[in-house]
């Protein structure tokens, strides 16, 4: 299960990473398509994000209401959601997220990036013959 | 008084903001604080116990606040809410009126006479479009006045309509400049070319007065809405925290002398 996915941990010293790779500028990536996700579906509140998020991937992501806020409001600022206050008069104000057209082209833009990603890490982790072989002995 | 007003008040003293954008920050966690209370009361959780958990969960740690809080903080909010709060205070709003009302009377004597003088039918329409744009600014202002209501949407608005404004007031100028030097350069004036030449100055000259007075009207108003948003917004907020007495916004000036100011 994934706790929290911002703030990951940093990479052991003897990890060699390609500096193309941008581990951070990845999680990141995870975190906004799985919140552009849930909001391609209906406009929600920031407590029923995080909650949908947990409920659709059976509690595999899980996000902290908290660390949701700086997420959503950069992406607010980068017009890729649109924050809308309930009106005060019909009892407390509260926020409700929604969808732009500029956030729904981002969501495919990132969500055809990692089908690559994990295309191409599923390709080079494929098992060898060496490895079917193994396998099938041990049957 | 709000049940997690405690922490609430705990959150907004960290949050070294102006008063409507950490306002606005501390009612969404407000509204989920009081989501994930019910969510945890409804599964059969003892009351302190979810009021413990939903404050773990939603207000996160002092790291998620700073970064809440560097996210939101521009000068130019810190400058303008500043600004907007000392104008709705009386004397302030009292020297602006007083500096700006004969600014923009002298301006709209100037554009109706012109567009009467040239008698051009585009001066007499421009004239026309702006007395209607400011009576629409005006009856705005007064709705949003007697609602205490201002949307971000009007701000916007209004800063969109005061600066295509001013753009047709700056772009009046080139153009009529443009067009007096290109009459210039064609050879000697006879007579009716000073006569079309003059026309034609004063049709941009309209134009001119009429795009400033609208931005300066846009402007004038967008101050005055954002000092109203602003003061209801902390209100909501005073009543939500009962009364916290927090921190104003560290000042955004930028000293010339770094070095020296230690």
């Amino acid at each position: 299960m994934l706790t929290t996915m911002i703030n990951p941990p940093p990479p052991p010293r003897d990890t060699h990473v390609n500096e193309s790779f941008d581990s951070q500028l990845t999680t990141r990536r995870i975190n906004e398509l799985l919140i552009l996700s849930v909001l391609s579906r209906a406009p929600m509140h920031g407590y029923q994000i995080a909650l949908e998020v947990e409920e659709r991937s059976n509690g595999f992501f899980r996000f902290h209401h908290g660390t949701l806020y700086p997420i959503l409001h950069r992406l607010e600022q980068e017009g890729l959601v649109a924050g809308d206050w309930s009106d005060p008069a019909q009892g407390r104000a509260r926020k409700q997220y929604s969808l732009t057209k500029a956030g729904r082209r981002h969501r495919a833009r990132i969500a055809r990036d990692w089908a690559l990603l994990t295309s191409q890490v599923a390709a080079f982790i494929e098992p060898e013959d060496g490895d079917a072989q193994v396998r099938t002995g041990a049957a | 008084m709000h049940r997690f007003a405690p922490a609430l008040r705990r959150v907004a003293r960290e949050l070294d903001l102006p008063a409507s954008a950490r306002a606005r920050i501390l009612q969404e966690m407000a509204a989920d604080l009081d989501a994930v209370y019910a969510h945890y009361r409804a599964r059969g959780v003892e009351e302190a116990e979810a009021q413990q958990r939903a404050e773990e969960s939603v207000l996160g740690t002092a790291d998620v606040v700073r970064r809440l809080a560097r996210l939101h903080r521009h000068s130019w909010r810190v400058w303008s809410e500043s600004m907007a709060n000392r104008l709705s205070s009386g004397v302030d709003l009292l020297m602006l009126l007083l500096g700006v009302g004969p600014v923009l009377a002298a301006a709209a004597v100037l554009s109706v006479r012109t567009a009467a003088v040239s008698g051009g039918t585009l001066g007499w329409v421009t004239s026309a479009a702006g007395i209607l744009i400011v009576v629409a600014l005006c009856t705005s202002i007064m709705r949003a006045a007697r609602h205490r209501d201002v949307s971000s949407a009007v701000l916007e608005s209004l800063a969109v309509a005061g600066t295509a404004a001013f753009a047709l007031g700056v772009l009046a100028v080139a153009f009529g400049l443009h067009a007096t030097a290109a009459t210039l350069a064609s050879g000697p004036l006879t007579l009716p070319d000073v006569a079309t030449l003059s026309a034609r100055m004063m049709r941009y000259g309209t134009l001119a007065a009429v795009g400033l007075l609208l931005a300066i009207a846009a402007l004038f108003a967008w101050f005055l809405l954002l000092g109203r948003q602003a003061a209801r917004l902390a209100r909501e907020v005073d009543a939500l925290l009962g009364g916290a007495d927090l921190p104003e916004p560290r000042s955004t000036v930028i000293p010339l002398n770094p070095g020296r100011s230690a």
